[in-house]
Formats: C-alpha cells, sequence, structure tokens
C-alpha cells in the first residue's frame, strides 16, 4: 500500500477499446516521483524513436503526482506527455484546475493511451469505474460546450473534464487540452495528439481521497511553508495573488523583457495600457483558484462595455495580455480577454497562437505574407478584430491561413520560405513563453537547453533577477549570477533551476510557490514529500530525481537525433540589439552564449562539445540501459570529449 | 569576522544567517543619506555587487525592515509598476549598527 501515490496506473487501449489497471511499480515512485517524472519515463520506454506523432503508436500521457489532491500548497497541477508534433521530439504540457486532483482522488496516478480509436471516444472514470464511451455527439462541439455536455450526461456538476476543442480535433499543431474551461495544458501539440487518437475527453469524478503517511507532519509542513512565504517573499506573494501572471507586463517592461512587435523589441511604449493593476482595476471581478492553491491568482474577467462587451473569461494571464498585446503591436486590454476566450473555447495553446500570428504579422509587414496567403485578411501590427478572426480561422483550420497556422510558426515558416524561417521565434521548433532573453540571459539559456523546446517553464530562473546576491552565493554558489548580462554561473544556475521545476512538475506543484524564497526551493520538496509518502526524502535525493527525469528527457531527444545545434536560440537575439526602452543596444552575444552552455553541459556531466550524454552520468543516475542504447545508436558522448568536459568542469 | 551577538540573534530568528552582506551595505548607505524608495535605492546602486534587477533590491531592503534595520517612513510614486505607490524607508539606530559592522567586514565600497 502507498501513501501519496494512488498506486494504480490506468492502460487504455483505443484500438481494442480496452481499459485496464497496472500496479504502480516501487522502482517507478522512487526514482521518478509522478507527474512529469512518470511520464517522461514511461514515454522514453514506450515510444521508438522516429515515431510519428500523430500515428497511433505514439503514447498520450497523463500524470498527477504525490501531493496532488492533498493540502500541499498549490499542488493541484497535472501533466499530458507525448512525442510533439510540434517539435518531432519529446513534449509536455501541464495545468492546473481541479482535473488532477479529481484524477488522483478516484484512485489513479497515470492514465497511459495508446493506439487509435475507430470513431470518437470519451474516457469516463467514477472511482473503480472506468470506461470508454462513445463521444460521436460530442465532436465539433468547442471546451465549454462539450465539458457543459458531459457534466449533463453524468448527472453531476462536479464531474472534472479535460477536453479537446475544434482545434485539436483537426489536429492542428497549436491545439492544446482544456480542464476545468480554462485551464490549457498547452505547449507541444498535446491537443493534436489527443485528437489523433480520436479521444475527445476524460471525464472524472472521484470521491477516494488520498492516504497521507504523517497528516499531522503534513499540516506543520504545510503551515510553515505559507509563513515562509509570507515573510519571506511577502512583496511577491501580497502583488502575484492580487494581480496575478498579468502582473509580469509591468515588471517585464522595467527589465526590458516585454517581447514586442514579435520579439523585435523588450519594451513596449503603450505598456501601462496593458498592465496587470489596469486589468485588475478595470474588468477582474472576482479571484478563483486551482486546487490547494494560496495564491487564488486567476482573474475572473468581465468586459462591459465597448466592441468586446459580454466578454466573460477566466485566467486571464500574461501570456494574453502581453501574447495578443506587446507582441503584437496591440494596445487594447479587452481584445486581450476576448482572445484568450476564444482560444479556451476552440481549444488552442496561448503560446502557440500567439507566436504563430505574431510570426505571421511580420511577414505581413515585410511583404513575405500577402493578402492572397490571408485570404484578405489584414494582418497589420496592432489590429484586434484581425486578431480575433486569425484566431477563429487556427481553430477551425479555416481557408488558407488557418491551413498554415494548423502547423505552428516553424513549420508554417518552413512552408512559406521566403526568408519567414527568420522571424519564427522557436527552439527545437517551440514557440518561446514571453521573456525576451536579451537582457536575462540565465532565461535565455534556459529556453535553449529546455527538453521540451523554447520553454520559459521548463527552468524558470527567477533566481537571477530574484535572489539577493548574497543568497545567490549560498544556494547557487556564485553571486554572479545576480548580474543579468553575465554568463559566469549561468550554467550552474541552470541546471540547478531545471532540477527544482522538475521536481515541482513531478509533484505537480506550481512553480509559482517556489519564486524569491529560496528556503522553499530547498526545503519544501523533500520535507512534504516525506510527510505524505512516509518514505525518507532529502534535498540531496529529491534533485537526483529532479537530474534523472532530466536526463531521460534529454535522452528521448538524443535518440530522435537533436544535438548541440538545437540548444541555440533564434537568430534574432544574437544579430539583432534592442532599439527602445532602457536596455537599448542590449544583445545576447553569441561567444558569451557559447561559454554559458559549455558550462551547463560541463555542470551536468555532459559532453562539453557535443553536449551529448556521458555513459559515466547516465549509470550514475541509474540509468545504464539509456547508456546502452545511445550507445547502440552512436549517440553516446565519446570517452575522450567526456575527459574534457570533466577536467574544466 | 562575526556580527555582534544582538544581530546575530535576529538574524538566526529571521532565518537570515549567511544572508546579509554588501547589498545591504549599498542599501543602508543610500538611506542613511535620506529616506528613499527602493526605485531611488536601485537607480543609485544598480551595476555594484552583481545588482541588476529592482526586484533584488526590493529582497534585500525588506530583509532589513525584518531585521528592524530599517522602517517604512512613507510612501511615494515612481512608477515601478503602473499604479503602485512604493514605501520609502529610513534607518533605524539598529540599521546604524549594521551599517557600521557591514563596512567593518566589507570595507567602505
Amino acid at each position: 500500500m502507498y501513501y501519496g501515490w494512488a498506486g494504480t496506473i490506468l492502460r487504455v487501449d483505443l484500438n481494442h477499446k480496452r481499459v485496464r489497471k497496472q500496479a504502480l511499480s516501487k522502482e517507478l515512485a522512487e526514482n521518478f516521483v509522478g507527474g512529469r517524472g512518470f511520464n517522461s519515463k514511461m514515454l522514453y520506454d514506450e515510444v521508438k524513436p522516429g515515431t510519428d506523432p500523430l500515428g497511433p503508436e505514439n503514447r498520450l500521457i497523463f500524470g498527477t503526482g504525490p501531493c496532488t489532491g492533498t493540502i500541499v500548497p498549490c499542488s493541484g497541477r497535472w501533466t499530458v506527455t507525448a512525442k510533439s508534433p510540434t517539435t518531432d521530439a519529446f513534449g509536455d504540457a501541464n495545468a492546473g484546475g481541479h482535473w488532477g486532483a479529481e484524477l488522483k482522488w478516484a484512485g489513479y496516478d497515470t492514465i497511459v493511451f495508446e493506439g487509435r480509436a475507430k470513431e470518437p471516444l470519451y474516457l469516463w472514470i467514477d472511482d473503480e469505474r472506468v470506461e470508454l464511451r462513445d463521444a460521436k455527439h460530442l465532436w465539433g462541439l468547442d471546451v465549454w460546450e462539450a465539458t457543459d455536455a458531459l457534466k449533463q450526461e453524468t448527472g453531476d456538476p462536479n464531474v472534472a473534464v479535460a477536453t479537446i476543442g475544434p482545434a485539436g480535433e483537426r489536429l492542428s499543431y497549436p491545439a492544446c487540452v482544456v480542464s476545468d474551461y480554462t485551464r490549457g495544458a498547452g505547449k507541444c501539440g498535446m491537443g493534436a495528439v489527443m485528437g489523433s487518437k480520436r479521444l475527445k475527453a476524460i471525464a472524472i469524478r472521484g470521491t477516494r481521497g488520498v492516504r497521507i503517511a504523517q497528516p499531522d507532519e503534513l499540516v506543520k509542513a504545510v503551515e510553515d511553508s505559507i509563513n515562509i512565504l509570507k515573510t519571506e517573499d511577502k512583496w511577491w506573494f501580497e502583488n502575484f495573488s492580487k494581480y496575478g501572471t498579468p502582473i509580469f507586463v509591468m515588471l517585464f517592461q522595467h527589465l526590458g523583457a516585454l517581447p514586442t512587435y514579435n520579439w523585435r523589441e523588450g519594451w513596449f511604449k503603450d505598456a501601462e495600457d496593458l498592465s496587470g493593476e489596469l486589468l485588475y482595476n478595470k474588468y477582474v471581478k472576482k479571484k478563483r483558484a486551482c486546487n490547494a492553491c494560496v495564491y487564488h491568482c486567476s482573474p475572473y474577467c468581465v468586459v462591459e462595455d465597448g466592441p468586446y462587451a459580454g466578454t466573460v473569461g477566466e485566467g486571464v494571464e500574461y501570456e494574453a495580455t502581453g501574447g495578443f498585446g506587446s507582441k503584437m503591436g496591440n494596445r487594447d486590454l479587452a481584445s486581450t480577454i476576448a482572445a484568450k476566450t476564444l482560444c479556451d473555447k476552440l481549444g488552442i495553446d496561448l503560446i502557440n497562437c500567439t507566436e504563430t500570428i505574431g510570426w505571421a504579422m511580420e511577414c505581413y509587414e515585410k511583404g513575405i505574407l500577402t493578402k492572397n496567403d490571408t485570404d484578405d485578411l489584414n494582418l497589420s501590427w496592432g489590429n484586434p478584430k484581425a486578431i480575433l478572426e486569425a484566431i477563429r480561422r487556427m481553430g477551425y483550420r479555416e481557408g488558407k491561413l488557418g491551413e498554415l497556422f494548423a502547423f505552428g510558426s516553424r513549420k508554417a515558416a518552413r512552408k512559406t520560405g521566403k526568408g519567414s524561417e527568420y522571424y519564427s521565434i522557436t527552439v527545437k521548433g517551440q514557440q518561446m513563453g514571453l521573456v525576451e532573453p536579451r537582457p536575462m540571459w540565465a532565461w535565455g539559456l534556459g529556453f535553449a537547453t529546455s527538453t521540451r523546446g523554447g520553454d520559459h517553464l521548463r527552468t524558470q530562473p527567477a533566481p537571477e533577477f530574484m535572489f539577493t546576491p548574497e543568497e545567490a552565493e549560498k544556494f547557487i554558489g556564485t553571486p554572479k549570477i545576480s548580474d543579468r548580462f553575465g554568463w559566469e554561473g549561468k550554467g550552474r544556475l541552470v541546471a540547478w533551476c531545471q532540477h527544482i521545476r522538475t521536481i515541482n512538475d513531478s509533484l505537480e506543484n506550481c512553480k509559482y510557490f517556489f519564486r524569491g524564497a529560496p528556503r522553499l526551493y530547498v526545503e519544501f520538496p523533500a520535507r512534504v514529500l516525506s510527510v505524505v509518502t512516509g518514505l525518507n526524502w532529502t534535498y540531496e535525493t529529491v534533485m537526483k530525481c529532479g537530474e534523472r527525469i532530466y536526463n531521460v528527457e534529454k535522452a528521448f531527444n538524443v535518440r530522435e537525433g537533436l544535438g548541440r545545434r538545437d540548444d541555440y536560440l533564434p537568430d534574432r537575439f544574437y544579430k539583432e540589439p534592442l532599439s527602445q526602452g532602457p536596455f537599448k543596444g542590449t544583445i545576447m552575444p553569441r561567444e558569451k552564449f557559447d561559454l554559458m552552455l559549455e558550462e551547463y553541459y560541463a555542470v551536468r556531466g555532459w559532453s562539453r562539445k557535443t553536449g551529448l550524454q556521458t555513459r559515466e552520468k547516465l549509470e550514475e543516475l541509474g540509468l545504464k540501459y539509456v547508456a546502452d542504447e545511445l550507445d547502440k545508436m552512436g549517440r553516446l558522448a565519446k570517452p575522450s570529449s567526456r575527459r574534457k568536459g570533466a577536467k574544466r568542469g | 569576522m562575526p556580527f555582534s551577538s544582538k544581530l546575530e540573534d535576529l538574524m538566526k530568528r529571521e532565518h537570515l544567517q549567511g544572508l546579509i552582506g554588501k547589498t545591504h551595505l549599498l542599501i543602508l548607505r543610500s538611506i542613511s543619506r535620506g529616506e528613499r524608495c527602493v526605485t531611488e535605492v536601485f537607480d543609485e546602486i544598480k551595476g555594484q555587487n552583481y545588482i541588476t534587477a529592482q526586484f533584488q533590491v526590493v529582497r534585500a531592503t525588506d530583509q532589513l525592515r525584518r531585521l528592524g534595520c530599517v522602517r517604512a517612513t512613507g510612501k511615494k510614486r515612481t512608477g515601478f509598476m503602473a499604479a503602485s505607490e512604493e514605501p520609502t524607508y529610513g534607518v533605524t539606530d539598529l540599521g546604524r549598527i549594521l551599517l557600521s559592522e557591514l563596512e567593518g567586514k566589507h570595507g567602505k565600497i
């Protein structure tokens, strides 16, 4: 019997409409923690290199963590994992809400889907009872309609639903999986993979709870951690609770890191019109929260007048207000609420969507795309009506533009040619989250080395600008990481943050709980894991699990042929200095980036020259079988480069 | 060189042992010249001791507040965030002691 973990993995064979329950192994639990960790290990083991991401051989894996469904603060998240059609490499996406907790309360850690259904299906989980049901009547409904229909059909308003919308049904790469109406698991085209399996939704009612090894100790750990957050990260707690992620518009504006005009600039002259403070004062009617959240950061917005009057949306976040705002030269805040809500209904990832439309706007400005390509849509900067229409066409894969957008910006750029690839701001094909890297070098390295492509959440090196230099020295080993424009120590910081964030995702704990207070980073995960599971976890064992999981994901990508050349930012950041704002003239010098990258490889124990993993590192992490496989493929670092890297590291 | 026992005790109570250093020295010196908000302090000290972001000063100033070395004295609108007013801070007697001890440790940087 497990504490924390439910102890059961659901295996769903869509080819034969069969469901079976598999016991969770102790080895998986103790070495891969849960959530993202379980998913990543299973994806590596079960999906062969070269698999078509939209083919039946791909897996689609949903996971919760050992703390999901408990009172551990901000533990209401879940991860969905598959080989990504956006990157043709490792892919996953993470969301909040209540769906993950419901899955856990029903008695399951993980669901693994394989094969492809002949006709649309949905999975119904009611504690012990698990069945695949016909979903023909749901196919074609948007996310909100499908969610309402399933609550009505099951006769229970408390049923939690994760579903795809029209974008996922049409295998559009920007498609995501949306739970609880507005919580998008947005990265890597997971909605398209779900659509390819003809799986419309997963509806869950769980009533069985989670067993806790030391309940009294858990209450103490939770109280202590909230106290640390409120006292040692006071500014963050107070302001993030009030404004949520939209606060980043002005925060990044001050750091010169607010992506503007498709990443041409890091500063937007009309940023105050998009600020979190304005959103809060003008449109936010109440705040909502994911399961067990202490922040309640999710703004529930109502637009009462103007062209978007009647729009109601929840979870209006920075990727919406900034992504549909500054990134597209648009100062109309209400339109960004409308755009976010439309994405939720159609089941579209905000980041892929805003990157793809931003790319198209710059191509339109340069004459690379014309009205002939856009079916007469005027894609000029700052045109909110065109933005909303572009989203609609993306969701329904409608017309020439909708068909082009269905591939996301990188593959759309490859199809378009004419130099348009330069304006596609992606790493490994994944669209980048909204942080300008030229004045934030650790963020740049984090984007470049993320195992799911250009992603800010894989690393989220907040310590670069939130820890004091003294905290940086004590917890990271050098105060130099506090210099946003310095390369030294950034490899160490990024690897450290990647291990911590991997553990956040494997516990299924929100990263915003870990921001400015170093004590939370180093004390909290091991303490809650110990009291929840009853096993003895330390900071060192937790970090080792984070490193192990990261290496499995890296190996998945290496097996697919990725290497050092894929660990770079788009050329724009090396070539074009920022021309406006407080950091005018700033660039990411390529030679400094190389120094950071090589420090990063050395800290990780990988080849400093090729970025490939070494046998000794993989064996140290208990991943001998991974080393053997990579060795057979000729994808393991050669011993000579290994020694060279170790000496310098 | 250790801090005086009163300051050591306070740092222990606030879990700040080993975390008070040059950044705090720069902030205390800035505020000791007159009441200032974080934005003004940051503008004065940025570029020194690896300080490149306002948040680093926000955190360090709050640590000084927890130790009782600075106190809020008023509010000022600076435009740091779009609609916020920032507190201004003044140095307390204990803050002057800490400043002197930090100067002893790090010199008058």
